[in-house]
Order: C-alpha cells, then sequence, then structure tokens
C-alpha cells in the first residue's frame, strides 16, 4: 500500500482536507472494499454530471458554483472540518477523484468533462474556504511567486488600480484590501477580460481573485495528468484487479443521464439507448435502409461520410445523446482500424457538429425520405434508400433477412420497381409489425418515424402478451 | 500565386540568386539556435514550392543544410512554426509523436481588417492602398509594442513587413517562447478591443470602461488621440461626407442624441467646420449626456489595433518568417525597429528583388550601392540588433547560473569548514 502522501500539505487547507487534490497523483490505497469504492465513485460522477448540466445552460458562475455546492452535499461528498469521519471522508474524496480521473482519460469528451466539472466543484469548495486557507495552499507550490504588493507600489499604481477595480463585472474591491503580484499567466482569464492590472508580466490582483489562481492551476495540472494518463497503462499494469471497477465508471458515465439531459433536445424523440446497440445487432424495427447501415458498419467497420451522416443522425433522432452516439462510433470503428485517437480527430467533430456543439451550432435532425431517396451512393458508398438502389434479387433477399414474409416479398419488390419506395417502405413497415390491415397502405416520409412507430408497435404488443400470460 | 509579372521560372531564378546573394542564413540560424545546438534542428520550417505546393514539417540539422535547401527548392514562401520533442523531419523514424514544445509569441496585424475605416486613402490597388494607409499599421505597432514591454515585460521583440500588407512581430524571449496556449490567448485577448461589426451589431460591447484599463488609456494618450486627430480627420476625411458622419455616429446607442447629431453636423450651419471641429461637437454631447464610453468607442473604432488573434492563440501555428520574399509583391520581407514603423514606407524599405538585382548589377558595372541595397542592409541591422540582444541575455544568464553554483560551493565549503 503507498504511502497516503497528502498529509503535510494538509495542513495548508487545516479546515478542509482538499489541497491534497493538486498534487496527489498517486493512488492512496488499493485496499479499500471495491463496492464501497464503487459506490463512492458513482456518487461523484452523478455530483459532476450535475455540475455539467448547470455549466451547459450557460448559467453565470455563481450559480454553477452553488449548483456545485448542493451537488456535493446531495451525494455527501463534503468533508467535514473535525470528526471521527474526517479521514475516511478525505480518503474517500481523494480516491474516488483519482479513480475517476483514471478512468475517464481516455476520450476529449470525458476529459473534457472531468476537468471542468472538477474545477468548478473545486472553486465551489475552495469558496468556502475562504482566501486566507487558499493563501497558505498557494505558498506552499513551488515555483509559486506570490508577493503582497508594498505600501510604496500601491500608492503608484493607486489611480490604475482604481480603474481596474471599476470597470463592469468586476468583483467589488472593499477599501483596504490587499493586493498581490502574481506571475500573469497564474491568471490568464482576468488578464484576457482586462479585469486586473499588468505590469512588467506581473498581474495584480485583489485578495478574492486568489482563488481562481489556484482552479487555474489545478485545471493545468490535472489536464496535463489526464493527458500523460490517456497515454500510458502504468497504473492498469500496477492494479489490474481495477480494470473491472474502470469498467463500471466507464459504462455508467454515459447511462447517468442527469435528469432532462436526454430528452430536452425537441430532435431527440425516441428512446432508443446505447445499450440496445451494445452487442452489434440491429435493434429489431429499423427501416431497411437502416438496417442495411447498421450492416455493413457491423461488418467493415466503417461506413463513408453519406453512410455516418444518414445512420448517425437517425441514431441521434432515435434517443442517442451526443455522448452515447460517440461511444458507439468509436467502439464501431475501433473494432477496424480506427485508434481512439484518430477517432477523437477526424470522427468526434462531425458528430459533436450534428449535435450542434460545434461550428454553426445548429442540431441537425434525421434525414426525411425525399433527401434519401434524392442522394446517389457512390462505389463503397452504403447510404440512400435501398428500395431505389438495390438490385432485385438483393432487395428480395434483404427483405427476407429483416422477417418479411415470403408472401409479401414480390408485391413489395414490384412497389420498388414502379419507384414507389415510400409505399414499398411501408408496406414492408406493414409485413414486419403487426398493424391493423383496415388502417390502409402506409407511405413513410421519416426513418425516425418508421423506428419509433415500429417500437411502440412492439412494446404494445409485448405488454399484452403478458397481460395474457398473467 | 501570381508573380510578379514574370514568368514564373524566372521568379525561381531570381529566388536562387537572392537565397545565396543577399538571406541572411547565419543570423536566421542564431536567432532559432537561440544558443542551444538541440534547438534549431527540431524547428518546423515549413515551405511553399513554386506552383503553391506546400510542405509541412520540414526541419534541418544546421545552417548549411537549410541554405542548400532554400537554393535547391527556391521555395516562395518559407514559414516558421514550433520547436518539438524530435526532429519533425524524423517524425516517421522515430516512432515517437510530435509534441510542440515551444515557439516564439506572434502577432499578426493586417490591412485587410482595417478596410472600413479607411475614407479618402481608400481607393485603387490593395498594396497601394495598404502603403498609402501605413499610419493605422504605425500606430498598431506602437500600441502593441509598448504593451508587451511595459505590461508583460517581454524584451526581444522583432517586428517585419509581411511583405504586402501587414506586419508581423515575433516575440523571443525566453518567457515568451515557452507560454501555454491560454496564456498566448490570455495576452492577444488583453491586447484586442472587441469591434462593432456586422457579426455583433447591436450587441453591447462592454470593453470600452469609465475610467478605462490603464492599458488602454495609455494607448489612447499615446497613440489613438494622434493619430484620430491628425489622420482619420484629417488625411482620411472621416467626417466628410453624409455618409461618413453617419458611419461613425451608429456608434452612438441613443438614438435621438445620434439624429440630433447628425442633423447638426449634416446641415448648412456646419458645412465650413473642420473635422476637428465636428468631432470635437460630438465628443462635447456625448460627455454632456454621460456617454463618455462611446467618444472612446468611437475613437478606438477608428485606431486601436485590429489583431488576428488566431495566428498567436496556437503553439504550433505557422507565420512566414522575415527575409522572405513576398510572391505577389517581390517585396522582402524586411525586420523594422518599432520605434522607426511611422517613417517606415513598405515600398522604399522594403526592396524589390528586381531592384535588388539591378543595383547589384551596377555595382559589378563600378557604381556605388543604391538604395534597394542599402535598406536591405539596414533590415539586416535591425535583425542583427535582435540576434545580438537575446545572445546577450543568454550569456548573461548563463554567468549568473555559473555564479550561482559557485556561491553554493562556497558556502557548502564553509560548511564543510565549520563542521570541522
Amino acid at each position: 500500500m503507498e504511502v497516503l502522501r497528502s498529509r503535510n500539505v494538509d495542513v495548508g487547507l487545516s479546515s478542509r482536507g482538499y489541497a491534497s487534490v493538486y498534487r496527489q497523483f498517486n493512488f492512496p490505497g488499493v485496499d479499500q472494499d471495491r463496492e464501497e469504492l464503487l459506490t463512492a465513485c458513482l456518487d461523484r460522477l452523478t455530483a459532476l454530471k450535475e455540475i455539467e448540466e448547470k455549466l451547459g445552460k450557460d448559467a453565470r458562475t455563481e450559480e454553477v458554483l452553488e449548483a456545485a455546492r448542493a451537488a456535493e452535499l446531495k451525494h455527501s461528498l463534503g468533508v467535514p472540518s473535525k470528526g471521527d469521519g474526517r479521514l475516511d471522508q478525505i480518503f474517500k474524496d481523494e480516491s474516488t477523484h483519482f479513480l475517476l480521473r483514471v478512468s475517464l482519460a481516455k476520450t476529449n469528451e470525458q476529459r473534457d468533462f472531468f476537468l471542468k466539472t472538477e474545477a468548478n466543484l473545486l472553486a465551489s469548495r475552495l469558496g468556502q474556504a475562504g482566501s486566507e486557507a487558499v493563501l497558505s495552499v498557494l505558498k506552499d507550490f513551488p515555483d509559486m511567486s506570490i508577493e503582497v504588493v508594498q505600501r510604496s507600489e500601491m500608492v503608484e499604481f493607486q489611480v490604475d488600480l482604481d480603474a481596474v477595480a471599476r470597470g463592469p463585472r468586476r468583483s467589488p474591491v472593499s477599501a483596504g484590501t490587499v493586493y498581490y503580484k502574481v506571475a500573469f499567466n497564474l491568471v490568464p482569464y482576468h488578464v484576457a477580460a482586462r479585469r486586473v492590472l499588468v505590469r512588467s508580466g506581473y498581474a495584480y490582483v485583489p485578495e478574492n481573485y486568489l482563488i481562481d489562481i489556484l482552479v487555474s492551476q489545478f485545471r493545468s495540472s490535472l489536464s496535463k495528468s489526464l493527458a500523460d494518463i490517456s497515454k500510458t497503462s502504468s497504473f492498469m499494469a500496477r492494479h489490474q484487479s481495477f480494470g473491472p471497477l474502470l469498467a463500471e465508471i466507464q459504462n455508467h458515465f454515459y447511462a447517468i443521464a442527469s435528469e432532462g439531459h436526454v430528452k430536452t433536445s425537441r430532435f431527440a424523440r425516441g428512446d432508443l439507448k446505447r445499450a440496445e446497440l451494445r452487442s452489434g445487432d440491429v435493434p429489431a424495427g429499423m427501416p431497411l435502409c437502416m438496417a442495411n447501415l447498421m450492416n455493413k458498419l457491423k461488418d467493415s467497420h466503417h461506413l463513408k461520410h453519406g453512410g455516418r451522416m444518414q445512420l448517425g443522425l437517425f441514431l441521434k433522432s432515435c434517443g442517442l445523446t451526443m455522448e452515447e452516439s460517440l461511444s458507439f462510433w468509436r467502439d464501431e470503428f475501433q473494432k477496424g482500424s480506427v485508434a481512439s485517437d484518430r477517432f477523437d480527430k477526424q470522427y468526434a467533430y462531425s458528430i459533436r457538429h450534428t449535435y450542434g456543439k460545434e461550428g454553426r451550432r445548429k442540431e441537425l435532425s434525421c434525414y426525411g425520405c425525399m433527401k434519401i431517396i434524392n442522394t446517389t451512393p457512390g462505389p463503397g458508398e452504403h447510404h440512400g434508400c435501398p428500395y431505389k438502389e438495390f438490385s432485385e434479387p438483393r432487395l428480395k433477399q434483404s427483405l427476407s433477412a429483416i422477417g418479411v414474409p415470403a408472401a409479401e416479398v414480390a408485391p413489395i419488390v414490384s412497389l420498388a420497381k414502379e419507384n414507389h419506395y415510400q409505399l414499398a417502405c411501408g408496406r414492408t413497415f406493414m409485413a414486419t409489425n403487426q398493424t391493423d390491415p383496415s388502417e390502409g397502405a402506409i407511405v413513410v416520409t421519416n426513418p425516425a418515424e418508421y423506428f419509433d412507430r415500429a417500437r411502440t408497435l412492439r412494446k404494445e404488443g409485448a405488454t399484452t402478451a403478458m397481460d395474457v400470460d398473467s | 500565386m501570381a508573380t510578379t509579372g514574370n514568368p514564373a521560372g524566372e521568379f525561381e531564378s531570381q529566388l536562387r540568386w537572392y537565397y545565396s546573394k543577399h538571406f541572411p542564413i547565419d543570423l536566421f540560424h542564431r536567432w532559432l539556435s537561440y544558443g542551444d545546438e538541440s534547438y534549431f534542428p527540431r524547428r518546423e520550417i515549413s515551405f511553399t514550392l513554386p506552383g503553391d505546393v506546400y510542405l509541412r514539417f520540414r526541419s534541418f540539422a544546421n545552417a548549411d543544410e537549410l541554405l542548400e535547401t532554400l537554393k535547391k527548392q527556391t521555395p516562395i514562401k518559407i514559414d516558421i512554426g514550433a520547436v518539438y520533442n524530435i526532429s519533425p523531419k524524423e517524425r516517421a523514424n522515430v516512432g515517437a509523436s510530435l509534441v510542440p514544445l515551444e515557439k516564439e509569441l506572434v502577432i499578426d496585424i493586417d490591412m485587410t481588417d482595417y478596410y472600413d475605416v479607411m475614407g479618402d486613402l481608400k481607393e485603387g490597388d490593395p498594396v497601394d492602398v495598404c502603403d498609402r494607409n501605413w499610419q493605422y499599421i504605425a500606430g498598431a505597432v506602437q500600441i502593441v509594442d509598448t504593451a508587451l514591454r511595459e505590461d508583460f515585460g517581454f524584451r526581444h521583440l522583432l517586428w517585419v513587413y509581411s511583405g504586402r500588407r501587414g506586419v508581423h512581430c515575433w516575440v523571443a524571449d525566453q518567457g515568451a517562447r515557452s507560454l501555454s496556449n491560454e496564456a498566448r490567448s490570455a495576452i492577444v485577448s488583453y491586447l484586442s478591443v472587441k469591434m462593432v461589426s456586422e457579426d455583433n451589431a447591436g450587441r453591447r460591447i462592454d470593453d470600452i470602461t469609465n475610467p478605462l484599463h490603464p492599458s488602454l488609456s495609455r494607448a489612447k494618450r499615446e497613440v489613438c488621440e494622434p493619430l484620430f486627430n491628425e489622420f482619420v480627420l484629417k488625411d482620411q476625411g472621416m467626417m466628410t461626407t453624409p455618409q461618413r458622419i453617419k458611419q461613425m455616429l451608429s456608434f452612438i446607442p441613443n438614438p435621438a442624441l445620434r439624429e440630433q447629431l447628425l442633423d447638426r453636423l449634416t446641415s448648412t450651419s456646419s458645412k465650413n467646420w473642420s473635422g476637428t471641429d465636428k468631432w470635437e461637437r460630438v465628443k462635447h454631447d456625448l460627455i454632456k449626456h454621460s456617454e463618455t464610453k462611446t467618444a472612446d468607442y468611437i475613437l478606438f473604432h477608428y485606431t486601436y489595433p485590429r489583431l488576428d488573434v488566431n495566428v498567436s492563440r496556437d503553439l504550433g501555428h505557422l507565420l512566414k518568417g522575415p527575409f522572405c520574399v513576398h510572391p505577389g509583391t517581390g517585396r522582402v520581407c524586411v525586420p523594422f525597429r518599432a520605434e522607426e514603423c511611422e517613417q517606415f514606407m513598405p515600398a522604399k524599405y522594403a526592396p524589390h528583388i528586381e531592384n535588388l538585382i539591378e543595383d547589384v548589377n551596377n555595382v559589378v558595372k563600378g557604381q556605388k550601392e543604391g538604395e534597394p541595397s542599402q535598406y536591405l542592409n539596414k533590415a539586416i541591422k535591425v535583425f542583427q540588433e535582435f540576434v545580438v540582444g537575446l545572445e546577450k541575455e543568454k550569456a548573461i544568464a548563463e554567468e549568473k547560473k555559473t555564479h550561482a553554483k559557485l556561491s553554493d560551493m562556497d558556502r557548502n565549503g564553509a560548511r564543510d569548514f565549520l563542521a570541522v
């Protein structure tokens, strides 16, 4: 068991136990009960998800910190200032932070998530600890020059300091506030916004900005650490028994959707889950165009752009969150020759883009049938409408494969031959789902609607069947 | 890319001549070595070859290798990128991925971003337009140079004419080279004022505060006010036509005040007012209506530096090096001193490659060296000062290190002595 190295640092924040987070990059101990540890990790992950949700809403800093405080309280992550449980709680705090760090270092999305949510959690904690405690921690850092601005310098810069303090969106600076002189790159955000006086490479920061220095230090060391972890596997090599626990955290990363996370988007109407795609099987009820793409993806672990767009937007509309989509595509591509980091570089952007997180930030929704019919896939591409693109034998075979009864194949193929693609697709829908024949012909206009209706029918069927059973 | 009206092959042979005859390869190599032999070979140097073939991730073991390649391949543009963990050209052999470690902080200012504040001097060929509007660039250089030195404490700055319509600045202090991307972004944001444009029309810009941030009030006092009064109002005539007056007043958020001023300044009674008179009136009314910030904003809109911030933000971003020959204008990208920027006239100080050739031919015929060569030599001298400044500082730092070590040894010696 490795020594808990944080004790001496802990002195800095005597009332709280968080200082350790900045330097503690080794796992404090391996003898913990795994179940307990996993539960604690998932509690922290849930709290972080709640912070993320607030961040996603462009909330003001104070609101985010307030949310962080609330989440910390709700999932009891806080460290009491005294009492018997204190050491245990510190231990839990460090362990969960560390394990999440190791687990969530693999992809850009997860690293970003962890970085920004942990930084806000820390900021909220430091806000409660007070600037004196912060200062004593800062003084403990190596290579950190923080000096109190001398009286003579205060007089020299009085006018300038006042001018800076009176701008908009400044925290009020009360008279007699102590100023500190720090290297300008310790407070990059304040420098960028001209919220501080900068002279000869030093920023003159009032006492109440000190927290930001600590948080930004934390961010950069955490960012570096995450990058390092993502490149090595030394932790896993040393502690192989943690593999299942880390995998479990991974699973939960996508499973824990903080409230309203999935359904807020008007573009996501379905209830498809990442887990249903995990085995690589095609979920029942998918229209032929999408089932075809799913199969091609399963076979070759790759799809060209047209295919990725057509299937990706469809899955999005069926209910996959952005994280789920990224995980789905990454996993599939990884089975082929696309490594995770190459995926992050080449493909992740366009997926985030469809979710409105990049570029012009407009969410895209599933292609309609007209668009799909009107595209012409080139060689090696599998998107487009199968009723239009497939040869007769291939169409017949595909229809049988998705469960169209033999008697129904011929009429569907003949509809397709007469260019009634949407009617053909509708007939397939009727043949594969127990629809009420009195409803008449169905014209399919959107694959996501097709799937949604098919699933609804199946669920109803299942419920009815159960009712009969019981 | 169009060359200077020559057949493509001719520009190439001119370049070959220029690289072997005039390109200051030794200084160039000394600069990018920073007194450390392992530094230069790890630097990314990219070429654009004739025909716009762009080659990234080149690197060179030493000055000779670079010069030979320049002569052989005659790149029409040499871009300088970051210093990496390994030599970029060996990335395939080593099997490690390239990680950018250091690069100078770079600043890019381009005349293209100034078109909306041009009036009488706007018309004509883009290169001429830049030459005539150079005062904007000169003002920007002065403001940025002062801020980088006084506020950020940098000392080794190289300003270079970009060959067509802008300038670059290389900040080469050790502290600048090792800045994180975050810190680079912070610096360029600090140096920028958000401008009202079509993209953000109607949104309140609160970059301008009252009182102004000290760096902005210094810029206003030292550069913006004189530039506005002399150049914007007089030479550009930005208060002469109703349309230009309307443009200037469009930044006033209060519609009543805006209309009132517009009526006043475009009526017959103010027909004989000078641009300065009109501005005084605008300023007076704005201050009377507690719109000091708006008056300042207008001043900054017309005079404050407009940086191409994306060039600065990323460690790995490439920027054209000094002493390239711009393929479109034929001008040499010469360094200049910030304090002389106002006198710098691109058409004259940045010699044309053909004039350099002619000049050398004349010297061969026994004539005295002409202006083009003199201006090139002057630029090389500026470059040399910059390189020597860096080397001196490096030497002083080394000496200090040695001293520190020695005194440490003394102290240990004393301790040993006392212990005995």
